[in-house]
């Protein structure tokens, strides 16, 4: 393909139509300053071939003049398989595609529309496109050729259906389309099961497969858990059966050594009851020996005993004769004292009664002197209230006048007579001092006074002098002071009036004489008050005082009615009575001394008689007591001889004689009995205690065994085998799909990369030629002559050295390297593609990052290409490409 | 004296290789256990015997026991004797015998717990059981120690479970049994139960009767129940095998080296066969293209839909003929590269290596059942490519 013109409107900064062309066939150059817009001119000659008019992309939006709504045009003339083709498109408003073919010196219509867009994409070898936007990626081999600013140090990938043909293209390797398609078809397969990756693909079929084998084998080990506790359950049955039977033979043995423990025990007890019996019989001799003794021992002290009973009743029977004649001497002894007792109880009786009568005297004494001092008292406690209420009278008919209230009178009128004292001293002094006599006339303070003669007047504020004949003169003082003092003055003494008169009176001085009366009178108050206490005293009022002595005169009344005193009692004086008292009391106090005396004597005799009354009863009950035991004894000895009729000494001899032979048999008896006898009975219950132990232990045991047996049976009668067997034959079928699947994944993968890496062989072995060449190109460009360009399998630029394992990686490479080297590449590209109609190369720039060493070999390069391809340089320095292809020309507006 | 003799009816057993066809093996055993005893009551058996291996284990599925008890139960006229074997050994509580329902069995089945002696009509049964699943001793023994407490004109009939002791493969502890074990112990008759292929030890006085209902392919005259005829103590006993096995076991090898006799063959064969009693198992052997065996593999299935159980395994290697390989290199000599390195069936270490880390594929796994898988995949990928094409 080859341009031969280009117009564009409404599109980046060309409103205005604008035209490039003719192009030449070799190297034309485009030389404009920055921002001429020849990128633009780029990016609209590939919407032009590549973009469907009828796209409304927001890249084709984005071609219209900034803040216009022109519709982009663009017009170009081409040159493909040895025609001439017109292209006009107009994008979104009024979009439009036409597509011409020189004929016969004018253009034919050859499609529009979609069809227009579809058969130029077709003229220029584009593959077919999808979407309404055209990226790079759909450019086809162009994208290759088609450098934009920026974009010649960078070489886009070779992905996707384009760069895979170019890349087939380009080693002229036609790829054998069976092998693709198997190499497909066997990766398509391994997909299905791994990722690219080589890992199991999420939801695939291994990865199913798996999971399922996984939950599989789960319950499974589930399922054989449930055996192993099952077995483990039958090892503990086992085992506990075991132990269950060895209790039973250990309890069968304990059982036969208890029971024969249990015999031996028994023998012995039938041994140790014998001795017990003659142990019994031989203790029974011995007490009958013993006792036959204690009889022959008790009867000779029952002799003895009623020897002394004998003699002790004598001695009794003299005592009780003797008191017998003691008795009636204390009786008459006792009666003596007790008739003088009596008489002398009489006389201290009487005067008692006389005591008595003389004391209620006196008492009728006293009441009547506490009668006599308590109605004085009355009468003068009644003196002295009167006295006090008239003194009350009289204070209350007094001025109110207090203390305090006399202190501020007096307060006031030394307040009013300082400013007095102070108003005169400022006050007016006028002297007057006549010619002769005369009289004048002066008003002083108010006060009229009439003056004849020399005098000297004295006033406080104003002073008016009346002169006859001449007229009136008035002195007032002008000092502010005097008039202040002045109304103080006069403020002070209203008020002490207003004081004094609150009580009624009209000057200090009576105020102050009320006052002293005042007080007088509350004095003479006090002290009658104290006087009518100290008359009432202990009495708490009046009213008590004479309760007291009314209550007073009718006691006394009482008592003189009681005792009813005769004229000679009632002569008597207190004195007398007072002695006769003493006396009586003296004589009473004598008698009763005498009266105890007799009392104590009384007593004395009567102990006395008592006494040898009981020594007589004694005696007399002790010789009935020693006939008693007499007796007594008499009938124990009767009884001692009854007992051994055959008598004692016969008696002591047989139990003798049986003491000997139950002692002999309780002997033999002893002798039967083993040795630690004493032992077996606590053996045997040892034995029998061993033997429960071993039951429990037994019967522990045992249901330990039944519960075991019981699970065993519950657990049994689960058909783990039966369920395991239905999963594993589940899993076998699972894990043969597992493995099937993964050798399939595996076993496709492995055909697949092998494929690849004979494909990758392949490529190689014809890259060889392509690294010749484009190696030669770059030695050219860049005047190094022993460096090589390297290819890998997957076509991109390796990198460049001497070797392969030298290289110097593509992108470790300088930006004006990777630009030579990829001019380089697109020029074998293009010349590679289509010999015969190679494509054109347009290049935005390309040679920005080159040195002007380099630019030199690069022209040279330029200019010997394009004998064979077409060259568009998109350029601002001009200066560069002087003298080197055809720049080409613009018409603008 | 007429009797059945059986044993290793392995009721449940595992069938793992079959996948979810198991459970119809499984269900046919129960029917030939009914048509045994169908057969002994049909024949006036005085009583029948299971020397062992009634189950396949201690834990099978309640249902399942059952059905046998019932089936069991069901024949009341003729007394059963069923000895426990090393894959239901009476192991005391819990054991399949020690529960329901085998634990309260009805009158005429006889559960050999212990060694014993039984009374039989004409003569004497002496029983050892197994009470574990693995021993070195000659169960056997017991039963001359039993023996001796008879006299020697009563029929004594002997009934335990182990191997044969024929050599030095077999196990130790697999209950090992002399091979004079009948004449030695004084015995008429021995019964056994353990291997699943049939044979006769002893000078026809001890019988291995195998398996009622075959469980492999391998098993040698199993498939019969034996019927027993004593007419007094010391003559030979009559052994008549009978068969019995709902299910016929048949393999058969389809060798691709002549396709079209194997063909013949193979129909020949299935003409004979009842499809619907028969577990078949076809092995394609030999060398063949993916293609070939593809073909056959699909024909064959066809074929044995009606089977029972059907299995078709592909044990053949990738061939090619020259011819085909070269016209493949001719036109793809890509791929015809690919498939020499497949064919080899190895590479280099290094290279070996390369793959693993290209592929992910674990070094060891690249071995040659995976290049032969490979193959196979190409091949195939390219049949179907040219079929799209």
């Amino acid at each position: 393909m080859q341009l031969e013109f280009v117009a564009m409107e409404g599109v980046g900064r060309f409103r205005e139509r604008v035209e490039l062309g003719p192009f030449d066939a070799g190297l034309n150059i485009l030389a404009q300053p920055n921002e001429w817009g020849k990128t633009t001119v780029l990016r609209g000659l590939a919407r032009a071939l590549f973009d469907k008019y009828s796209s409304q992309a927001k890249e084709i939006e984005a071609m219209r003049p900034t803040g216009s709504t022109l519709a982009p045009r663009i017009e170009l003339v081409f040159r493909a398989d040895g025609e001439r083709y017109r292209v006009s498109k107009r994008f979104l408003d009024g979009r439009s595609c036409e597509l011409f073919r020189a004929s016969g010196g004018g253009w034919e219509r050859i499609a529009e529309s979609d069809q227009a867009d579809a058969r130029l994409r077709k003229i220029i070898g584009a593959p077919a496109m999808e979407g309404r936007g055209a990226k790079p990626e759909s450019w086809g081999l162009l994208r290759y050729l088609w450098a934009g600013q920026d974009e010649p140090a960078d070489w886009p990938d070779w992905e996707g259906a384009t760069g895979e043909a170019a890349r087939g293209r380009l080693v002229t390797v036609e790829l054998d389309a069976t092998v693709r398609a198997v190499a497909e078809a066997l990766r398509m397969r391994a997909g299905a099961i791994f990722t690219d990756t080589g890992r199991v693909k999420k939801d695939g079929a291994l990865a199913v497969a798996e999971a399922e084998l996984e939950r599989l084998q789960g319950e499974l080990a589930t399922i054989k858990a449930r055996g192993a506790t099952l077995e483990d359950l039958r090892a503990r049955h086992e085992r506990c059966g075991r132990e269950v039977a060895s209790l039973a033979l250990e309890r069968e043995s304990s059982r036969t050594a208890a029971a024969r423990a249990r015999e031996e025990a028994a023998s012995v007890e039938k041994l140790v009851a014998e001795l017990d019996r003659h142990a019994a019989d031989f203790l029974r001799a011995e007490e009958t020996i013993s006792k036959v003794r204690e009889d022959e021992s008790a009867l000779a002290s029952v002799d003895e005993a009623i020897a002394a009973a004998g003699i002790e009743r004598e001695r009794q029977m003299a005592a009780r004769d003797a008191r017998a004649i003691e008795l009636p001497k204390c009786a008459v002894a006792l009666e003596k004292i007790e008739a003088h007792a009596q008489r002398l109880g009489k006389d201290r009786r009487e005067r008692a009664a006389r005591s008595e009568r003389v004391r209620g005297l006196l008492r009728l004494r006293t009441w009547e002197e506490k009668a006599v001092g308590l109605e004085s008292r009355r009468a003068h406690a009644h003196s002295a209230e009167s006295e006090l209420r008239r003194l009350e009278q009289e204070r209350s008919r007094l001025p109110a006048v207090t203390k305090s209230m006399v202190t501020r009178a007096r307060e006031l009128d030394r307040v009013a007579l300082d400013a007095g004292a102070k108003l005169e001293g400022l006050g007016l002094r006028v002297a007057l001092m006549p010619d002769g006599a005369g009289e004048v006339v002066a008003t002083v303070d108010g006060e009229e006074r009439r003056i004849a003669g020399a005098a000297e007047l004295q006033a406080n504020r104003s002073l008016t002098l009346n002169l006859a004949g001449w007229g009136r003169i008035e002195v007032v003082s002008g000092s502010v002071e005097a008039a202040t003092l002045a109304r103080e003055k006069q403020r002070t003494e209203t008020e002490l009036k207003a004081v004094l008169s609150e009580s009624g009176l009209g000057s200090l001085a009576e105020a102050e004489g009320q006052l002293i009366r005042v007080e007088q009178i509350a004095q003479e108050i006090s002290a009658a008050a104290k006087a009518l206490w100290a008359r009432l005293d202990p009495f708490a009022d009046l009213a008590a005082c004479d309760a007291a002595a009314a209550q007073a005169a009718a006691e006394l009344e009482r008592h003189r009615a009681t005792l009813a005193p005769s004229a000679e009692e009632s002569a008597f004086s207190l004195a007398e009575l007072e002695g006769e008292e003493q006396r009586i009391t003296a004589s009473v106090r004598e008698d009763e001394q005498a009266e105890e005396r007799l009392a104590t004597e009384s007593k004395a005799a009567r102990a006395a008689l008592e006494s040898v009354r009981r020594a007589h009863d004694e005696a007399e009950r002790e010789v009935t007591r020693l006939d008693e035991r007499t007796k007594q004894l008499l009938v124990r000895k009767a009884e001692l001889a009854a007992r051994h009729v055959e008598g004692l000494a016969a008696a002591k001899a047989a139990a003798q004689s049986m003491f000997v032979a139950a002692e002999a048999r309780r002997d033999e008896a002893r002798r039967k009995l083993p040795d630690g006898h004493e032992k077996l009975h606590l053996r045997s219950v040892r034995a029998g205690d061993a033997v429960a132990e071993i039951e429990k232990s037994y019967e522990g045991k045992a249901g330990e065994l039944e519960r075991l047996r019981g699970a065993l049976e519950a657990a049994g009668g689960e058909g783990i085998y039966s369920r395991a067997s239905e999963i594993e034959e589940r899993i076998e079928v699972v894990r043969a799909e597992v493995v099937r699947q993964r050798a399939d994944g595996w076993a496709a993968r492995l055909a697949a990369e092998l494929i690849q890496r004979r494909q990758a062989s392949a490529i190689q072995r014809v890259l060889a030629p392509l690294e010749e060449k484009l190696s030669a190109a770059f030695a050219e460009l860049t005047g190094v002559a022993d460096r090589r360009v390297f290819f890998n399998e997957e076509l991109g630029i390796e990198g460049v050295g001497r070797h392969r394992a030298e290289v110097v990686p593509f992108a470790a490479l300088s930006r004006g390297a990777r630009e030579q080297l990829l001019l380089a590449l697109r020029a074998a590209i293009a010349l590679t593609f289509s010999p015969d109609d190679p494509p054109c190369l347009i290049l935005d720039d390309v040679l920005v990052n080159t040195d002007p060493l380099r630019i030199e070999n690069v022209l040279d390069f330029l200019q010997r290409l394009s004998a064979q391809v077409q060259i568009v340089i998109l350029t601002c320095h001009a200066e560069r490409y002087r003298g080197v292809g055809r720049l080409l020309s613009t018409t603008e507006g | 004296m007429k009797f059945i003799h059986t044993a290793d009816w392995q009721i449940g057993a595992r069938f793992a290789r079959f996948g979810q066809q198991a459970e119809a093996l499984r269900a046919a055993r129960i029917r030939t256990l009914r048509r045994a005893l169908e057969h002994a009551v049909s024949v006036d058996a005085d009583f029948l015997l299971i020397g062992g291996d009634l189950f396949e284990d201690d834990q099978i599925a309640p249902t399942v026991v059952r059905e046998v008890f019932d089936t069991l139960s069901a024949f009341a006229k003729i007394p059963i004797f069923i000895l426990p074997g090393n894959h239901d050994p009476f192991t005391g509580p819990g054991c399949i015998w020690a529960r329901a329902p085998f634990s309260s069995p009805p009158p005429h089945l006889r559960l050999c717990t212990a060694p014993a002696a039984h009374d039989v009509p004409g003569g004497v049964l002496l029983v050892n059981p197994l009470t574990q699943k693995k021993s070195a001793l000659d169960p056997s023994r017991v039963l001359a120690n039993l023996a001796a407490g008879f006299p020697t004109d009563t029929i004594r009939l002997g009934l335990t479970h182990g191997s044969p002791d024929i050599g030095s493969h077999i196990p130790r502890d697999d209950f090992p049994i002399a091979l004079d074990a009948a004449s030695r112990a004084g015995l008429d008759f021995l019964g056994l139960g353990h291997w699943h292929s049939a044979r006769l030890f002893d000078g026809g006085r001890m019988l291995m009767p195998g398996a009622p209902e075959p469980t492999d392919f391998s098993e040698q005259g199993a498939g019969n129940i034996h019927e027993i005829e004593i007419e007094r103590a010391g003559t030979l006993p009559r052994i008549t095998a009978v068969p019995i096995a709902e299910l016929r076991w048949r393999e058969w090898s389809f060798d691709f080296q002549d396709v079209e006799a194997e063909r013949i063959r193979f129909a020949a064969a299935l003409a004979e066969i009842e499809p619907s009693r028969t577990v078949a198992r076809v092995r394609l052997v030999g060398a063949a293209s993916p293609i070939e065996v593809d073909g056959e593999m699909a024909a064959l299935r066809e074929r044995l839909v009606s089977c029972m159980v059907a299995d078709v395994r592909d044990e053949t290697s990738p061939a090619f003929s020259a011819g085909e390989l070269d016209a493949m290199r001719a036109a793809h000599p890509m791929l015809g590269e690919v498939i020499d390195v497949l064919r080899a069936g190895s590479l280099p270490a290094a290279e070996l290596a390369g793959l693993s880390r290209a592929t992910e594929i674990p070094v060891e796994c690249l071995d040659e059942k995976l290049f032969f898988r490979a193959q196979r995949l190409l091949l195939r990928a390219l049949r179907e490519v040219g079929d799209a094409t």
